[in-house]
């Protein structure tokens, strides 16, 4: 054998290797592949999901908008709250949530709803499980599929009775009963309810990678939304803007290096698409009018920018922190940790 | 003379199956070169520096493991890393260079060597002889960047231990594809710089490190880079911030494919073209 | 029968450079020297019949099909290029091994053909040694067995002897010789005259992208009237084979040599002058008789300088 294909066959060979080890690792380790910013444990999350919303807690606390702003909820508030916390149940959100996503089959408001959080992240299970059960009153537990699940009886608003359960070590699930326990059974037996959904799957996988916060929602949520806006002649106004239903929705945030929202609707046609569009320019151009009371409003309009592409509308807004200073009233400087933004 | 005389090659019955009336086929012909470029190709001074390159990412994990993961910063995880190599070096950066410097060079350095003579007096055609030496391009790459994606995936996941390493598979696998697609895609464009330009070194640079940065720009431009549908089949994005900004838009993975699979196809069939109407002169 | 080679008022230029001008001409089986200066065309010559070069007017023709867009033709014409250049790293039996199978044989036949190949040029020994060890003279004989491994029936040698030791000059003459005997049809270029005299009678004098002449080097010889041919006679009486010479009309000049024994007699009409040496001759004691114009270099010489 040439020296050439000895070096083509021990390539095949570490790569041959690598992949027979990574597939031993998919097949040993329960945990399930990942669609775009959702870990494999929310894939046991019920296929009637209409919306998912998420927040990398990492980069969110690590941003300068929490270095800036937590402080203006007050000094104090911020480190008591947590320390007691800490203290009954061992656990820090800034240090050891990794994760929180909202996920629903209805508008959170709704008569019905049927929410459900999931959050990741590093828990002392023992001393969590044991806040639950003794600061809370009236707190039943009760095991599906060999998995403990805590009911809380809090009926107070007409929404039911609310559930909270560990999937595994490190991912709790909270909201309506029902869909905690489904969530809890589906992910009991394995299985991956979710992905039988995929049209909120795809929108899943379309959120930019690495993204602060996003959320999706598909055309049953969007279906609740307004279908009208008030006439820019103001509330007085008798007529009203038609708004082009949406069939999905793709919203992508961060807060590093600036404050960047990033908005993707798709609606039924191109000339739906368009419609919309003039209307949030319409609105971003309102905006811009007032700038002679407000001028920092004029910045930022021109920090919003709209475009279309086939059936899709784009809203694109960045907002600096400079910026977003100017039109905060005045308030204490910020508080000695306010990390520096590095290139 | 009797020895020679006796030497003679065997009489014209032995070239029964082949038929001397046609080309050889193409795949056998492809084949033939493929095994040829590839002898010249694997081991040469050229790929042991593309071996460096390509295998510095082996190099930090194995540092990464020894020193710097303890002084990760809180919201950056090793796989984050990972995504890192991927996305900004090896995809980037790495892989396009050694497009360039191989690709470019496919017929450049059969002409320099003016061993360009041999091939073309030789019952092919030309296409033959490019795809074959793009296939060994192309093998040749591969075996240098695949086996350190592997090597850098596990050095860097298994820091902690081998959990949730299995939910990262999918990532690597489609690292790896995304790794081909890449080789695939500048190499077809820097085949037809090189077959097209006598010195493609220099405006492939213009072209990687000028060009390619159209794919920041908001709109439609970037639809215009190579870069912006490779960045969008990568699933994870670097960590650090000011590089936010830099991967831009993510787009619709068929449309990554199609546009790549096009682009592949209509550069590799320039080449071709120009390739088989170009008379190779060599100064005597 | 259609000629091996075929050049229809053929050209061919670069730019401003006309390196082949209007050539029209055939090759035919055996062997053919293609002789010329360097820059009179030989190369465009050979390379427009070898494919690498299309004709910018006119045609060029190999085995009665185009030479440039017919890589099937290369199943039987093999060509012997001039530069030096090798893919360095592969021995000797890779390199023909590697040619051989581009051209289409099977792994069983490239072994057979690749040896048969290094023992006509007498590098059997060397096949496993790397070619970027090789001297000159085996990188030159390396270059031939790759012409000749798939025994093509046109064979296209450029400058073949370059680089060769006396003893190999005398092989790759004598196989280039045999070759021709075979009904091959080999065309050897070259500038050095000798080199082609030794393997064919048969040339092509080309100058400046024409050809001048083309035949047999006699019979080119014998067509130039104008010139006058030259005829050194050895005698143990040089003295009365001039006497006896000089009053013939035809006679257009005579000169002894510095050895004393010879003269050479100019004649504007050799035959006769064959016709009447016999009688001059006698009592002269002619010892030998050769004639200067019957080699290349005069005729060349001449043609060129016209």
């Amino acid at each position: 054998m040439t020296r050439s294909r000895t070096v083509v066959l021990g390539s095949a060979m570490i790569v041959g290797a690598g992949a027979l080890v990574a597939l031993g690792a998919i097949y040993l380790d329960p945990a399930r592949a990942a669609v775009g910013p959702l870990p494999p444990q929310a894939l046991s999350l019920p296929a009637g999901t209409r919306f998912v919303m998420g927040l990398d807690v990492k980069r969110f606390v690590a941003s300068p908008f929490y270095a800036r702003y937590s402080g203006a909820a007050g000094a104090s508030a911020r480190p008591q709250a947590f320390a007691e916390l800490e203290e009954k149940t061992g656990l820090n959100p800034e240090r050891d949530i990794d994760q929180v996503y909202v996920a629903g089959g209805q508008v959170p408001s709704g008569p019905r709803a049927d929410g459900l959080v999931v959050v990741t992240g590093r828990f002392d299970r023992y001393k969590v499980a044991r806040a639950i059960e003794t600061e809370h009153k009236g707190v039943t537990s009760k095991t599906v599929q060999g998995i403990t699940v805590y009911l809380f009886n809090e009926d107070r608003s007409g929404r039911g009775t609310g559930a909270a359960a560990f999937l595994d070590d490190s991912t709790i699930v909270l909201g309506a009963q029902s869909a905690v326990e489904q969530t809890v059974a589906a992910r009991a037996r394995g299985d991956v309810p979710l992905r039988n959904n995929t049209a909120l799957l795809s929108l899943i996988e379309s959120v930019k990678p690495g993204s602060t916060f996003w959320m999706v929602g598909d055309q049953t949520l969007l279906a609740n939304m307004p279908k009208s806006l008030p006439a820019p002649g103001g509330p007085g106004s008798s007529q009203s803007l038609e708004l082009p239903a949406l069939k999905s929705l793709v919203v992508t945030g961060d807060l590093d290096p600036q404050v960047s929202l990033d908005l993707t609707g798709e609606t039924g046609d191109e000339v739906a698409a368009k419609n919309l569009a003039d209307v949030v320019r319409g609105f971003v151009a309102l905006a811009s009018l007032q700038a002679n009371q407000k001028p920092e409003l004029k910045q930022l309009a021109s920090a919003v920018s709209v475009s279309t592409e086939a059936t899709r509308v784009h809203v694109a807004a960045r907002f600096p922190y400079e910026l977003l200073d100017s039109i905060q009233p005045r308030r204490a400087p910020a508080s000695a940790s306010q990390p520096s933004s590095t290139p | 003379m009797s020895a020679s005389a006796a030497a003679r090659p065997p009489a014209p019955e032995s070239t029964a199956g082949r038929d001397t009336s046609r080309p050889v086929p193409f795949p056998r012909a492809a084949r033939a070169v493929f095994d040829l470029a590839l002898e010249g190709m694997v081991w040469s001074r050229r790929s042991l520096l593309m071996a460096i390159l390509l295998g510095l990412p082996i190099a930090f994990g194995l540092l990464f493991r020894g020193v710097i993961v303890s002084r990760l910063p809180p919201r950056m995880t090793a796989f984050d890393l990972y995504g890192f190599v991927i996305a900004i070096y090896y995809i980037r950066n790495a892989l396009p260079l050694a497009a360039l410097f191989y690709a470019t060079a496919l017929i450049a350095d059969e002409v320099d060597g003016r061993t360009i003579t041999y091939l073309l007096t030789r019952p092919v055609r030309r296409g033959a002889i490019l795809f074959g030496k793009f296939a060994a391009y192309l093998v040749t790459t591969a075996c240098l960047t695949l086996p350190a994606v592997v090597i850098t995936f596990f050095l860097l996941t298994t820091t902690r231990g081998w959990t949730g390493v299995g939910a990262r598979v999918p990532d690597l696998f489609r690292d790896l594809g995304v790794v081909v697609l890449t080789l695939l895609a500048y190499g077809a464009f820097f085949t037809l710089m090189g077959v097209l330009l006598r010195r493609p070194v220099i405006p492939g640079l213009l072209f990687l490190f000028v060009w390619e940065l159209v794919a920041n720009l908001p709109g439609y431009m970037p639809r215009l880079t190579i870069t912006a549908y490779l960045r969008s089949l990568i699933r994870h994005r670097p960590p650090d911030e000011g590089l936010a900004e830099i991967f831009g838009q993510v787009l619709p993975t068929a449309l990554c494919l199609e546009a790549l699979g096009a682009m592949i196809v209509v550069f590799l069939a320039a080449a071709l073209w120009i390739f088989a109407a170009r008379e190779y002169v060599l100064e005597q | 029968m259609t000629a091996a080679l075929e050049y229809v008022r053929a050209s061919r230029w670069y730019g401003q450079v006309i390196a082949l001008n209007d050539v029209t001409t055939t090759v035919g089986p055996g062997v053919t020297g293609l002789l010329g200066p360097n820059g009179a065309g030989k190369s465009t010559f050979l390379k427009l019949a070898a494919g690498q070069l299309a004709p910018s007017q006119g045609e060029v023709r190999v085995l009665g099909k185009p030479a440039w867009g017919s890589p099937e033709l290369f199943h039987r014409v093999g060509t012997c290029p001039e530069p030096d250049a090798f893919w360095e790293n592969l021995t000797g039996q890779q390199f023909l091994m590697a040619l051989l199978r581009l051209t289409g044989f099977e792994e069983a036949e490239c072994v057979r053909r690749a040896q048969a190949a290094l023992e006509q040029v007498a590098l059997t020994e060397a096949r496993d040694r790397k070619i970027g060890g090789y001297s000159k003279g085996m990188r030159q004989r390396i270059k031939m067995a790759q012409a000749l491994a798939h025994d093509p029936d046109v064979l296209l040698l450029d400058e073949p002897l370059s680089g060769m030791d006396p003893v190999n000059r005398r092989r790759t003459v004598d196989l280039v010789k045999r070759l021709g005997r075979e009904g091959k049809t080999v065309l050897v270029s070259s500038h050095i005259l000798h080199e082609v005299e030794a393997m064919t009678r048969r040339v092509l004098l080309i100058h400046n992208g024409r050809i001048l002449a083309e035949g047999d080097v006699r019979e080119i010889r014998d067509l130039m009237d104008e010139h006058p041919h030259t005829v050194a006679l050895r005698a143990r009486d040089p003295r009365r084979l001039a006497q006896a010479v000089v009053g013939a009309p035809h006679v257009i000049s005579l000169s002894f040599g510095a050895e004393g024994e010879w003269v050479t007699v100019q004649t504007a009409r050799p035959d006769e002058f064959y016709a009447a040496l016999p009688e001059a001759a006698v009592g002269s004691g002619v010892t030998e008789m050769y004639s200067p114009d019957e080699n290349l270099e005069s005729v060349f010489r001449y043609l060129v300088a016209r």
